[in-house]
């Protein structure tokens, strides 16, 4: 009798240890993982927004970006205009990257481990304008 | 029922697909905002400038102070209203209009025009004076505009005159205006010619035999074309913020520049034969 409830106990106690695992595993990662990118990387984007006079223009913009992240590794940075990497740093924790870009779509930055797909950071710069498209064709003779 | 099973995951997914915009890909969502855009015309825009303006020209004193310029046109079916008063080459005022016929590049508008602005004189000569006061000469036209990647093209021609003293007005005008993209920069170049027939510009400049003075004789304008020219430079500083900088020359017909009247004030001081304006401003567009 005492063998029995204890062999119930105990199997009461693998069951909940084994949901408690599965639980942890299922529904936490994402947040532990959310929280450990936001606390080791760093990636500053300038400007945040590019302002062409319509819209569908290329825009120009002088990027300045600057990362960092909290231990050295080989670190890529990488732009949404180019499948190849923009720069690549060795054994790096830190680093700065200057360019100027054209383009007519928000372009999305990411840093990633070199030679990884998964995106450690993200940062974006905003396409903006002052005429939209439908108002080339509401004007009569020009608009500036 | 099988059947039904089998079929269940794909209508889901079409149903999902039909609620979630976002399954739709991005040239789907393309075309359909561009065929919107095509057809609908109504909307327009309005830009509100101050700035610092020069402007030398034989009607007034020289303009040198800060200004507030405005620029802005707005269409709802068809019926439209333009404002342009300041840095546009145009600078004709408040217009109304019917925008009826559109191609791919072509705009068909029937609308109002300043075809002159009013003139007033008063010069005491010897013991006479030489006082005319005209009222300013609006008309009605018909208007092309063509659009071709960043260059415009306009005619007009105005046969008939709401409300003046006078027959036979007949204003037309041809303007011709490119773009040029220079990194975020907009530089645009412009040239106009404006026609205005005699009995207008008669109307205007003429001195009759019984006005006439010792020194402004008796004088029949003929019919005269202007010419405009003008460049502009403007940037984005914000969607909402915009510089621009301007200069334009307006090089008067003989027919106005040779009558006695304007040979005359042309050469006063703070005054030139010809008009020449240079602006600097900042804009807000809404």
């Amino acid at each position: 009798m005492n063998y029995f409830i204890k062999s119930t106990l105990i199997s009461k106690l693998v069951a909940y240890l084994v949901l408690l695992i599965l639980g942890t595993s299922i529904g936490f990662p994402s947040f532990s993982f959310a929280k450990e990118v936001q606390e080791k990387y760093l990636l500053i984007v300038e400007p945040d927004q590019c302002v062409a006079m319509r819209q569908g223009q290329l825009c120009y913009v002088d990027v300045k970006i600057s990362w960092q992240a909290e231990q050295l590794d080989n670190h890529c940075l990488f732009s949404s205009l180019q499948p190849n990497a923009l720069r690549c740093w060795s054994n790096a924790k830190s680093g700065k990257f200057q360019q100027e870009m054209s383009a007519d779509k928000n372009i999305i930055f990411s840093l990633k481990k070199q030679g990884r797909s998964s995106d450690l950071i993200t940062k974006e710069i905003e396409m903006a304008w002052v005429y939209d498209k439908s108002t080339r064709k509401n004007i009569s003779w020009r608009m500036f | 029922m099988k059947k039904i099973l089998q079929h269940l995951p794909l209508s889901l997914l079409i149903c999902l697909s039909a609620i979630n915009p976002t399954y739709l890909n991005a040239e789907e969502v393309a075309a359909e905002e561009e065929v919107a855009t095509e057809e609908d015309r109504n909307g327009g825009f309005l830009k509100l400038g101050y700035g610092y303006k020069i402007e030398v020209s034989p009607y007034e004193n020289e303009v040198n102070h800060f200004s507030m310029f405005l620029n802005g046109r707005y269409q709802w079916h068809g019926l439209f209203v333009e404002a342009a008063y300041g840095a546009n080459e145009r600078n004709e005022g408040l217009n109304i209009g019917y925008n009826f016929y559109n191609t791919e590049n072509w705009n068909f508008d029937v609308n109002t025009i300043n075809a002159h602005g009013e003139i007033h004189v008063e010069i005491r000569d010897q013991e006479k004076i030489l006082s005319q006061h005209f009222d300013n000469t609006d008309m009605i036209g018909l208007r092309a505009t063509g659009n071709f990647d960043q260059t415009t093209v306009q005619f007009m021609l105005a046969p008939y005159a709401i409300d003046s003293d006078y027959d036979d007005a007949i204003y037309a005008s041809m303007w011709l205006g490119r773009s040029w993209q220079v990194k975020n920069w907009e530089l645009h170049g412009s040239i106009g010619l404006e026609y205005r027939s005699a009995a207008m510009l008669d109307y205007y400049y003429g001195i009759s035999a019984e006005e006439a003075t010792e020194h402004f004789g008796p004088y029949e304008a003929d019919a005269g074309i202007d010419i405009t020219a003008q460049v502009s430079a403007s940037y984005p500083i914000t969607s909402n913020i915009l510089f621009e900088t301007y200069i334009k020359h307006t090089d008067f017909s003989n027919s106005i520049s040779d009558s006695p009247v304007m040979q005359f004030v042309g050469g006063l001081d703070d005054r030139a034969k010809a008009r020449t304006e240079f602006g600097i401003l900042v804009n807000y567009v809404f």
